[in-house]
């Protein structure tokens, strides 16, 4: 995955076939998660704060039906990738691509939190999870690709 | 020869709300703290801060940095209901952050 243009709050990226492939996969997991990565406080009182958990919780909820919404348009519009020689290109707006870099680590992480919230992950994939970590570097590859668009990524 | 009328009394169609704010929500008094994990991607987390937070990347980093290294960063002090947002905006690119009194 390169990145051909970015200007005026449109980026094209050219993707390899596989690469296609591979996003598509990842991208089809969402959602894999299904409540906030951590409390609202940690040190708050518990009862005082039972609503404000309950409001992170639904707002989470309500991001994640938007987000699938937005994937189904996204996968599904006719032409979002365009067949180019030696692959194809994809256009983002700004609003897509900060989409996108969301649901890619709403994947990464939510296959985290399946695993048991490990402090390594490598050493998984020798112990039977290798589809999980294969697939949460997948989505650390796309992450890298976009963000280095924006100046940031390895 | 022109009558005059009395035209009747019309005060403005303003409702005035004597609507007081709790003291904790008037008070900056609490933490909006980001805590390390091992799946976030570093950089991810720097351009987390500059868009949730409009910060350059310089302070973006040194508070990704601050995380990496330390295990937490404080990243604003608020009132109750600005922390919670922030909170939440943190969250939705899922991260690990939480409100904490600041005492």
């Amino acid at each position: 995955m390169k990145l051909v243009e970015a200007k005026d709050g449109l980026y094209v990226f050219h993707l390899a076939k596989r690469e296609r492939a591979l996003l598509t996969h990842v991208l089809k997991m969402f959602p894999v998660s299904s409540g906030p990565i951590g409390p609202l406080s940690k040190s708050g009182d518990e009862a005082k704060l039972a609503e404000h958990e309950l409001a992170l919780a639904e707002a989470l909820a309500e991001q994640r039906v938007e987000h699938q919404r937005l994937m189904d348009a996204f996968l599904g519009e006719q032409g979002r990738f365009a067949e180019v020689k030696g692959g194809f290109q994809v256009r983002l707006t700004t609003v897509q691509f900060d989409w996108l870099l969301r649901v890619l680590n709403e994947v990464r992480v939510g296959l985290w939190v399946k695993l048991g919230r490990p402090e390594h992950i490598a050493p998984l994939a020798m112990s039977g999870q290798l589809d999980a970590v294969v697939e949460m570097e997948i989505c650390a590859f796309f992450q890298s690709r976009l963000l280095e668009a924006v100046g940031g990524g390895n | 020869m022109p009558t005059t009328i009395e035209l009747p009394e019309v005060s403005p169609d303003i409702i005035r709300e004597d609507k007081t704010e709790s003291k904790e929500n008037l008070d900056p008094g609490f933490l909006v703290i980001c805590w390390n994990d091992p799946v976030n991607l570093m950089d991810f987390v720097t351009h987390v801060f500059q868009q949730v937070f409009a910060w350059k990347k310089e302070k973006a980093e040194f508070h990704m940095m601050q995380v990496h290294n330390g295990g937490k960063s404080v990243l604003v002090r608020e009132t109750m209901e600005r922390a919670e947002f922030y909170v939440h905006e943190l969250q939705k690119y899922q991260l690990h952050a939480t409100m904490e009194p600041a005492e």
